[in-house]
């Protein structure tokens, strides 16, 4: 109901349309005018007068004040004896000496308004409603008010403050729903803003801080953009994904912003193109250095200079070839060009110009290291963004809302993006959903001892819901942006291993920090750091490995693929073998063969039997794969070594422990059976990975054991080839003979060994 | 609280010269309050002491047969010391050894300790190598040599002794405050691995 005739001087205070009191000061003029006609009707209620109750002592006639049940009005002159905070929040009168009585009325009157109720207590009657409730719901439109004019708000206030949760709409069609504080957006918001040009939306879910995003939040652009990463007053800053799903030109930037552009180190992958860079960025360029991996397995270090490639760069050829010299993106070549090779190489990828010559100025491969980036990105600099949250969340003194907006990246999927949108709207710290941050600094100081902090490190790793999982899931997503799909070159081995292992650190820094500040809070002094950094990161890394071990394991089979094609080229041919003929090619003592269990006469064994002895040790072996950890891995090589001695033991007449003159061939043979495909690669991920206090030890020991793998490629290829030309029997016949030819070809094999079977 | 210092000693030379015997002595009769896990004869571990530190050797056997020769740089990579043992009943095995003190001096880690010890030295009748040779070749090369029995449990302290007596003192600064300190080299680089 519009009670001001067109022409009423309007003040601000007219609001509190449908719950609460109407507050009008017209003109002089138009003041009789008023209460004749337009507010004397019959569902309008007078309840004070101040010609009946004059408002306080000592004022003026012409200041009069009308308190009806809907509406205040007052008259133009005693403006300046009422003071309210607007909108929505109780009025104060600010009489020099206000009246009792006419305080309470007007108390009742708010209070009666927003309960929609006619009820008018007695005067004197006390009871939980005689006071106007501060908080309240009603909807208003600002029309003066700088930051908010036009905008229409709906939702909770707070002493004539948007407060609490809440819908603000423009008129240009911006409409933010979430949470506010104090008059301005804070917590978990989602807006909309309209495009200029389109007829779509660009949606903010994000976290938002006194009136400006800050922290996580996920926008999804009207134009098939989605960012999801940190803002910091109101642009992107710090880590962030931005992706283009739309059909034409789809790209993925994962990596640093500033101030809405990209900025730091970053990667971007084209998926049109099929190529991925890693490097530094400025204001939205490539800019410094850089590498580029591409589908085909090829991949470069450049220098670049906004978007330009300048001055010289490395080429690397999946054929392990490297080219150095200036080339442009499409790989044309331009002026001299160095040429090495590690093994081979051609240049059927490479545009040369018709005065291409190859010089090979820089031929020396062992200077040349092929792994890239190791020296260009520093591996402290690599995802600062990630660490800095939570370093800001641990600075913070692990504030709960800081919690919920320092890292989002826990979200994948879009089921999960929902559940947790309602955990961050509607379910904020309840304790069903959400760890509450007192109960996890609470558990962190109980389990401080080694055997319980290893579970619960586990525990509180594998949850997406603890501050260190949250860390973890943030990491994880950087690292498949980098070294998944395109980026599983092996050239990258050395920056992602060293990656891996440099988040371990930083997980366990941060696991100390959550410590020290639990500790602090329960007032008792943090112990002092007895125990080196670099036990607790021994202790985090197998714990956070999964995460990264398909792109970590990917990489090291790239790496030592072509070891282990010669190697698994060497299984195959040695799988043709029957399992004796093995054990006398590999010069394994006659008594330490397992064949007295098997009752087979001696023509049997030596054709048919296949895949039997050492059987145990070789399905022990099996398991390697089965598992990530290191730990575990050696685990399995020591159980493996305990088979093979156990078989041994039963023997009669073989001593129980093994030399290794007697040792290795057996380890030989049981590589050989288990047949496993990248062995190497295994071997290699172990050792890297493994907690460096084994170094030297037991574990190191039987890891160099299993390098026999090395022997295989060289060895048995020529070995067949005699074998074939030289038939069994023939070669048993020549007891201490020498074949010239055999001689030759397998120059390492003593003939120790050769005395026939009996 | 004696610091304990890990050092890793590699053992080479031909197959049947009794490599593992000479460790099996060494270990066999020591009083450990920790029972030190071992890998039969090929990897075995005893503490001792030596002025006001303890040595604990883990002594890695390596395989004499030829065809594993190519292996042998994984096994010495990091050790502290190298015990080279020959049988002063064949003069081959003899060659074999200056074959590996020619690899070690050229491949194998800087001041690393050698120490040349001619086993199954109760069969001195059938002697093929003079002790004086090896003596002379020693000298020559600057490293420990002894005649040792693994039968008999003649020099097998000694020799140890020898190498513990050659490992240079700690140096001070270098001192972790743990008191433990690895001699084994941090080979983490995956570019240079040899194989």
């Amino acid at each position: 109901m519009n009670l001001c005739p067109k022409g009423v001087t309007e003040h601000p205070a007219d609001l509190c349309r449908n719950s609460c009191l109407e507050f009008r000061v017209p003109s002089q003029s138009w003041f009789s005018l008023l209460l004749q006609d337009v507010l004397c009707v019959p569902e309008r209620r007078l309840l004070e007068d101040s010609r009946n109750l004059p408002v306080a002592s000592g004022t003026a006639r012409s200041e009069r004040l009308l308190l009806f049940d809907d509406v205040l009005v007052s008259s133009p002159l005693s403006r300046r004896c009422l003071r309210s905070v607007f909108p929505g929040s109780v009025l104060t009168p600010c009489f020099p000496c206000p009246q009792a009585v006419w305080r309470w009325k007007l108390e009742q009157a708010v209070r009666q308004a927003l309960n929609g109720k006619r009820d008018f207590p007695l005067w004197g009657s006390r009871g939980e409603g005689s006071q106007a409730p501060s908080r309240r719901f009603f909807t208003y439109a600002f029309r003066m008010e700088g930051r908010l004019r036009g905008a229409t708000y709906e939702g909770e206030w707070l002493w004539g403050k948007p407060h609490g949760k809440g819908t603000l709409k423009w008129r240009d069609g911006r409409n933010h729903v979430g949470d506010f504080q104090e008059g301005l957006e804070h917590g978990f918001g989602i807006c909309l803003v309209p495009r200029r040009s389109e007829d779509r939306y660009d949606c903010y879910k994000c976290h938002w801080y006194r009136g400006k995003m800050r922290g996580y939040g996920i926008c999804e652009y009207g134009n098939d953009l989605v960012y999801k990463g940190y803002f910091k007053d109101n642009v992107r800053q710090g880590f962030g994904i931005l992706e283009n799903f739309s059909a034409e030109h789809p790209f993925k930037y994962t990596g640093h912003w500033e101030n809405d552009k990209k900025n730091g180190y970053g990667v971007w992958e084209d998926k049109e193109r099929g190529e991925r860079y890693i490097g530094m960025w400025l204001d939205d360029h490539r800019h410094g250095e850089g590498i580029v991996v591409t589908q085909s397995g090829l991949c470069y270090q450049r220098t670049f200079h906004a978007d330009k490639m300048v001055g010289s760069g490395i080429l690397l050829l999946e054929d392990d070839s490297v080219y150095e010299g200036n080339f442009t993106e499409e790989l044309t070549f331009v002026g001299k060009v160095g040429i090495s090779s590690l093994f081979s190489w051609n240049s059927s990828w490479i545009h040369l110009p018709t005065s291409f010559l190859p010089t090979m100025e820089n031929p020396n491969p062992v200077l040349f290291s092929s792994q890239l980036g190791l020296k260009e990105f520093p591996v402290e600099k690599r995802w600062t963004g990630i660490f800095e949250q939570f370093l800001e969340f641990l600075h913070s003194g692990c504030k709960e809302e800081m919690e919920e907006s320092f890292t989002g990246f826990h979200i994948q999927t879009s089921k999960e993006l929902r559940k947790s949108q309602e955990y961050l709207f509607c379910q904020r710290g309840s304790e069903e959903i959400s760890w509450k941050i007192e109960e996890i600094l609470e558990e962190l100081v109980q389990h401080q001892e080694p055997e319980s902090l290893q579970s619960y490190l586990e525990k509180a790793l594998g949850s997406s819901l603890h501050p260190l999982g949250k860390l973890l899931r943030a990491l994880t997503v950087a690292f498949q942006a980098t070294y998944s799909g395109i980026g599983a070159n092996r050239h990258l081995l050395a920056m992602a291993q060293e990656e891996v292992k440099f988040y371990s650190k930083k997980i366990w820094e941060f696991y100390q920090g959550l410590l020290r500040l639990a500790l602090e809070r329960k007032g008792r002094a943090p112990a002092q750091d007895a125990d080196p950094r670099s036990v607790g990161s021994s202790l985090v890394l197998p714990l956070i490995l999964p995460g990264f071990y398909p792109e970590l394991s990917m990489l090291y089979m790239l790496q030592h693929q072509r070891e282990d094609e010669l190697y698994c080229q060497g299984i195959v041919e040695l799988s043709l073998f029957p399992d004796i003929q093995l054990l006398e090619f590999l010069d394994v003592q006659k008594h330490l063969w397992p064949l007295k269990d098997l009752t087979l006469t001696s023509n049997q064994r030596r054709s048919l039997i296949k895949d039997k002895c050492f059987l145990s040790a070789t399905e022990c072996l099996q398991k390697l794969i089965t598992t990530v950890d290191p730990r575990e891995k050696l685990e399995i090589l020591r159980q493996t070594y305990e088979e093979l001695e156990l078989t041994v033991s039963r023997l009669p007449g073989a001593e129980r422990r093994l030399p290794m003159d007697d040792l290795l061939p057996l380890l030989v043979f049981v590589v050989s059976r288990a047949r496993i495909q990248h062995l190497g690669a295994e071997i290699h991920l172990i050792r890297d990975l493994m907690d460096p206090t084994n170094q030297g030890g037991m574990l190191d020991f039987l890891l160099t054991a299993l390098e026999v793998r090395g022997i295989f490629p060289r060895n048995s290829v020529h070995f067949l080839q005699c074998l074939w030309k030289t038939p069994w029997k023939s070669r048993n016949s020549e007891q201490g003979g020498v074949d010239g030819r055999f001689q030759v070809l397998a120059p390492w094999n003593s003939l120790n060994g050769f005395h026939g079977i009996p | 609280m004696m610091a304990i210092r890990e050092l890793k000693v590699c053992l080479l030379g031909d197959t049947g010269v009794g490599k593992s015997s000479i460790v099996c002595r060494f270990v066999q009769d020591h009083f450990d309050h920790n029972i030190s896990p071992t890998i039969g004869a090929s990897f075995m571990t005893k503490t001792v002491p030596c002025g006001n530190e303890l040595h604990k050797f883990l002594i890695w056997d390596t395989a004499g047969q030829e065809r594993f020769h190519s292996l042998a740089p994984m096994y010495y990579r990091g050790s502290a010391a190298a015990v080279i043992v020959y049988d002063i009943t064949k003069q081959d095995s003899f060659h074999t050894l200056k074959k590996w003190v020619k690899e070690l001096k050229e491949h194998g880690p800087e001041n690393i300790v050698m120490a040349i010890a001619g086993n199954k030295c109760d069969l001195s009748d059938i002697r093929e190598v003079p002790m004086k040779d090896a003596k002379e070749y020693a000298e020559s090369i600057g490293a420990i040599v002894v005649e040792t029995s693994a039968k008999n449990a003649v020099n097998i302290e000694e020799l140890f002794q020898g190498i513990s007596q050659q490992i240079p003192p700690l140096d001070p600064h270098e001192n972790s405050n743990n008191g433990a300190i690895k001699l084994g080299r941090q080979t983490s680089q995956t570019g240079r691995r040899c194989c």
